[in-house]
């Protein structure tokens, strides 16, 4: 089969065991995204698969041909891989052209050249042949290393964090045209990311890599988003609401009323997660919605950022209770001139999970790096002054 | 100076005032003035060359010229040639090859900095001459009687100097291309492995290309210092510009012949000068972007291993610990020449001349850092750069210059005290420690600056800011901020101009005053009689002083490890 | 994909055959897919899906015979494939008429028999080898 087939890889650094058994699958012209936070061993895996780091347990074929078990180490330039760097790695004593015709190896130079520039023609850079890496821009060096990488017509292209440099308002379209690139070239690609956003956009399929080493779930942007098979992998797409209660009849009481338990038994701790959009928010008519079943809340801030704006409320019988709940609403509703509000939970954006204590409720200090900048703001919205917090609405802009 | 602190105090106040007077500032004069001395010595030499005088230009044209560039070039390629090979195979071999001792070789390869060329050349003409040990030994061995029984490479020769040199300047390669080496994204070496080439051709398209411009500044220093030697070819009698130079000043009494080779020699100068500032530029973009990851090593195995130590050991065992070993072997059979009156006040005198260079060197250096750093106008940069030129320039040349200046001085001084007071004061400069100690300021000016300099970015601008908006007064900024930011510079300056100082030969020979002897002086001088076993004591003070700069340098090599700061 | 790569060999002929069979449907869906083909993804697919349970099935049986130890945990793997089978089906639903839908259940179909199924299967290959069955 063409493309990438990992079995049973396991790495340690001295006692350190950063991955364990990880298996996958990259068949050829798909593209698969390892999703993990920082420090989950991602970027050791794409090192085992290039060849930069010897696998210790397990086997790594590639194109049918076995590159690495316990026993066997082909080296890095045997393999016939591409690799772009999160730094690029671009030479800086190489022009662009030069940089791109780098692995074409064994071929005469009018001929490497030619494909060179046609690779550069494709990532829209051919005009700039002869600059070197530090007259480009980053987003310009990230595609000279795209065109780098995939000019030898590599059998497997690992990609490591590819848009990380770059700055927000560049990487959409640039991420765009990489994806091109990638499915004109039909070569089967992995990419490891931190970007929850990044890996829906990029992936056929989405690997979450957990703590430890370990793959906790696989499947496409959809499955992942909406069928998360435990929290970790819920709480890695953002901030989420967490109500913590007891299994009574099947169903787990919440303020905005009971939840199926999902197959937990009578009695067992569980929590209910809520995405900031899977709590509905409605208002007007006589009973303010309440025929709708929800339940009245009270909003004690709004903020518009744009396409939405995030709202933090409390539920109305119970205005003096700790618990606050954080909502994202589309632009047309603007609680501040809404009537009576009520809240109700969409089932398709809540799960449940066995309250495991080992799991703290709130987000851990490591996984704030994997929001994105407008849940971070959402995210300190109750906790921070208001003006403090107006400004930062005002950043995340 | 202590006027300069109070300078630098005011100008750390809001600098609106300064404004308005341009060019006109203490900082701009004061640096103007230095740039001033310092380029002195050099324009002198141009002056007394192209002035008419005894026709001796064609003459020397003729006859000694030819040698000299001949030998001169000779000896810069090969000590060149040499340095490279040994500085970058062990710099490689040290910061991307993981085999027995590699750690301790990170700072043992700098050991031989400590040895001044002259030195080591002295014992290993010991070593290898018809009567050394080795030939002897030889001799017994083979039954030979007479030199004409067998043929052995002659030390004393230019293949010698270029052997001397080369064991001793090769830790400046090392050291520049170490860092090159530690500084290249471990991403651009990877990739070229990702990319299809070996790790050998890695080497060679990569790593090495990256490492160049390093490399030749490297190189660079390495040729400066084999243009200011003097000890070395003068005992080995290779007719080089130092050496000729030297011969027709002292020897043929002729300055103008002295001051046109002078000149000549420093066309090569310059070339050295502009390839080392093209090298700085250019290094600039090659540092590849992005972080650093620990080097993921090559684990060096069987024969490769054993190799990459026998690589590594040979410079410093031949360069440093052979010869340190017979220094400290003839010093132990001439012990009482550490209680010598006479090589005690040799002693003194190097320690006295040496500290007046560490510390005026220093204070200048700081006095033109300041001055960059609170005005930084284009016009005061070129002055410095003009100022901080000497470090290029030999201390053969330095020092018919220094001689041309101040006799002119004396000179000037002595007819207007005639003219107006009927007095004679004769050579008032000329031959005192004075114009010893102007040298070498001149030449180690640059050095300090450097120093000084580069401990001076570490505290930002801003850092100025925080601590006026903390309320700290000048003065406090001043003693809280800069001061204790600096210090480490400032001491590492200091040293690095004493022992300079103290290994300096030419310039001291030159312009030593009549008798006086400095322990660099009384080596050369033992070492002429062949008289090694007196001079062993001396030189192997020196040598021990050397030891000093390694520390520093080893230290900072151990604190700057980028490759190592981040998992 | 006509033959079973090195790599995903079981070395157990009734598994092995059970996966070339997997393989061989799918191939045919894609060439549907691919217009190489005349039949229907709508058809095919769910006979395809069919037959995928049915080796779950057979695949489990064996190993409770064998005593593999964590037959629980593939069995469950097995069952949290329901979804993707669920997504499948609705993408084979909509494929012959939405060629978007089609290039999606290529892609799901792809990832499906190699990483779901016999990349998980992987795991026992070496138990389910020592023994003879």
């Amino acid at each position: 089969m063409e493309g990438l087939h990992i079995h049973g890889a396991a790495h340690a650094y001295g006692d350190n065991q950063v991955l364990s058994k990880i298996s996958m699958v990259v068949p050829g012209g798909e593209l698969v995204c390892l999703l993990g936070p920082s420090g989950c061993g991602k970027s050791t895996l794409l090192r085992l698969a290039a060849g930069l780091e010897v696998l210790q347990e397990g086997s790594i074929v590639i194109d049918d041909v076995t590159v690495a078990t316990k026993e066997l180490h082909v080296p890095p330039e045997q393999r016939r891989i591409g690799l772009m760097f999160q730094d690029y790695a671009l030479f800086p004593h190489l022009n662009v052209i030069d940089n791109v015709s780098f692995g074409l190896l064994g071929m005469a130079r009018a001929k490497a050249r030619a494909i060179a520039r046609e690779r550069l023609d494709q990532v829209e850079l051919a005009h700039l042949t002869e600059a070197f890496p530090h007259m480009l821009s980053g987003g310009m060096q990230q595609r000279v290393a795209l065109a780098r990488a995939l000019a030898p017509e590599p059998k497997l292209l690992l990609l490591d964090e590819p848009f990380s440099g770059l700055d927000t308002n560049m990487r959409a379209s640039i991420r765009q045209m990489t994806l091109n690139v990638l499915k004109q070239s039909g070569v089967a690609t992995l990419m490891v990311t931190h970007d929850p956003e990044e890996a829906m956009f990029m992936a056929d399929r989405i690997k979450i890599l957990g703590r430890g080493g370990k793959i906790l779930q696989s499947g496409d942007s959809h499955e992942i988003y909406y069928h998360p098979n435990n929290e970790f992998v819920a709480r890695l797409f953002g901030f989420m609401n967490t109500i913590k209660g007891t299994v009574q009849n099947a169903m787990v009481q919440t303020p905005f009323g009971p939840v199926p338990a999902n197959g937990f038994a009578d009695g067992e701790p569980a929590q209910v997660l809520i995405r900031p959009e899977g709590i509905v928010l409605s208002s007007g008519g006589q009973d303010g919605g309440e025929s709708s079943g929800g339940i009245p809340v009270e909003v004690n801030s709004t903020h518009l950022l744009g396409h939405f704006s995030v709202a933090s409320l409390k539920i109305a019988a119970d205005r003096n209770g700790a618990q606050e709940f954080y909502v994202r609403v589309h632009k047309e509703f603007l609680p501040e001139l809404a009537g009576r509000i009520t809240a109700r939970i969409d089932p398709e954006q809540s799960f449940v999970f066995a309250d495991d204590a080992t799991v703290p409720g709130e987000p851990m200090l490591d996984d704030l790096n994997i929001l994105s900048p407008e849940l971070k703001t959402l995210l300190s919205t109750g906790l921070e002054p208001q003006d403090k917090v107006q400004k930062q609405a005002e950043a995340a802009e | 100076m202590p006027s300069d602190t109070a300078a630098i105090t005011d100008q750390l106040a809001p600098s609106a005032q300064n404004v308005s007077w341009g060019w006109v500032n203490p900082w701009t004069i004061g640096t103007a003035v230095i740039a001033g001395l310092a380029i002195m010595p050099i324009a002198a030499i141009v002056w007394i060359a192209a002035a008419p005088g005894e026709a001796i230009w064609s003459h020397l044209a003729s006859t000694v010229l030819p040698g000299y560039i001949f030998n001169t070039l000779v000896l810069m390629l090969g000590v060149g040639a040499g340095t490279i090979l040994i500085g970058v195979a062990s710099a490689w071999l040290v910061s991307t090859c993981r085999f027995p001792m590699q750690t301790m070789f990170e700072w043992a390869m700098l050991l031989p900095l400590a040895m001044p060329a002259y030195v080591i050349a002295y014992v290993y003409t010991d070593i290898f001459e018809f009567a050394g040990p080795v030939q002897e030994v030889l001799r017994d061995l083979f039954g030979w009687t007479s030199k004409r029984d067998y043929w052995f490479p002659e030390i004393r020769s230019l293949g010698g100097a270029i052997s001397m040199m080369t064991l001793v300047l090769y830790p400046y390669v090392y050291l520049l291309s170490r860092a090159a080496f530690m500084e290249q994204s471990v991403g651009v070496l990877e990739a070229s492995r990702v990319l299809g080439r070996g790790p050998w051709g890695s080497f060679f398209s990569v790593a090495f290309p990256l490492a160049r411009p390093a490399v030749v500044i490297g190189v660079s220093l390495v040729m400066m210092e084999t243009l200011n030697d003097f000890g070395t070819v003068d005992f080995f009698g290779v007719a080089t510009f130092t050496l000729g130079i030297y011969d027709v000043w002292l020897n043929m009494n002729n300055v103008t012949g002295a001051a046109q080779l002078a000149l000549t020699l420093l066309i090569f100068v310059i070339v050295l000068v502009l390839a080392e500032r093209f090298a700085r530029a250019k290094k600039r973009y090659y540092v590849s972007s992005g972080k650093y990851q620990p080097l993921p090593r090559y684990q060096l195995l069987g024969p490769a291993k054993w190799l990459a130590v026998a690589v590594c050991a040979a410079p410093v065992l031949l360069g440093f610990i052979l010869p340190v070993a017979v220094l400290g072997f003839y010093a132990s059979a001439h012990l009482n020449q550490f209680t010598n009156s006479d090589m005690l006040r040799f002693a003194g005198n190097s320690i006295l001349l040496s500290t007046l260079a560490a510390i005026l060197a220093v204070l200048i250096g700081t006095f033109m850092a300041y001055g960059i750093r609170l005005r930084g106008e284009k016009l005061l940069k070129t002055i410095v750069r003009i100022a901080s030129l000497g470090y290029a320039v030999p201390g053969s040349v330095l020092a018919v210059g220094v001689l041309v200046t101040l006799g002119a001085l004396d000179n000037s001084i002595d007819g207007t005290m005639r003219r107006s007071f009927g007095i004679s004061t004769g050579l008032l400069l000329s031959g005192t420690i004075v114009a010893v100690t102007y040298g070498y300021l001149v030449r180690f000016l640059a050095l300090s600056f450097g120093s000084v300099e580069a401990s001076l970015t570490k505290v930002t601008p801003n850092m100025d800011g925080a601590a006026k908006s903390l309320g700290h007064g000048p003065l406090s900024t001043l003693r809280r901020i800069h001061i204790p930011m600096i210090k480490g510079g400032l001491a590492t300056a200091v040293i690095l101009v004493f022992v300079d100082a103290m290994k300096e030969q030419p310039l001291t020979v030159i312009l030593r005053p009549f008798d006086f002897h400095t322990m660099a002086t009384i080596v050369h001088e033992f070492a002429s009689d062949e008289q090694i076993g007196e001079a062993a004591p001396a030189a192997l003070a020196i040598v021990a002083f050397g030891i000093l700069p390694v520390i520093l340098l080893s230290m900072a090599i151990r604190h700057s490890r980028p490759g190592h700061s981040q998992g | 994909m006509s033959e079973l790569s090195k790599s995903f060999e079981m070395e157990c002929e009734i598994l092995d055959r059970d996966h070339q069979e997997l393989m061989q449907q799918i191939d045919k869906i894609a060439a549907v897919i691919d217009g190489n083909d005349d039949g229907r993804c709508a058809k095919l697919t769910p006979e395809m899906i069919k037959f995928a349970k049915q080796h779950f099935t057979r695949e489990e049986a064996l190993l409770i015979k064998v005593g593999y130890p964590d037959v629980k945990k593939h069995a469950a793997h097995h069952q949290n494939l329901d979804h993707k089978m669920e997504t499948i089906l609705e993408l084979a639903a909509m494929a012959d008429e939405n060629s978007l839908a089609g290039e999606k259940l290529k892609s799901a179909l792809k990832f499906f028999l190699a990483d779901d199924i016999i990349d998980a299967d992987l795991d026992f290959k070496s138990f389910v080898k020592d023994r003879d069955i």
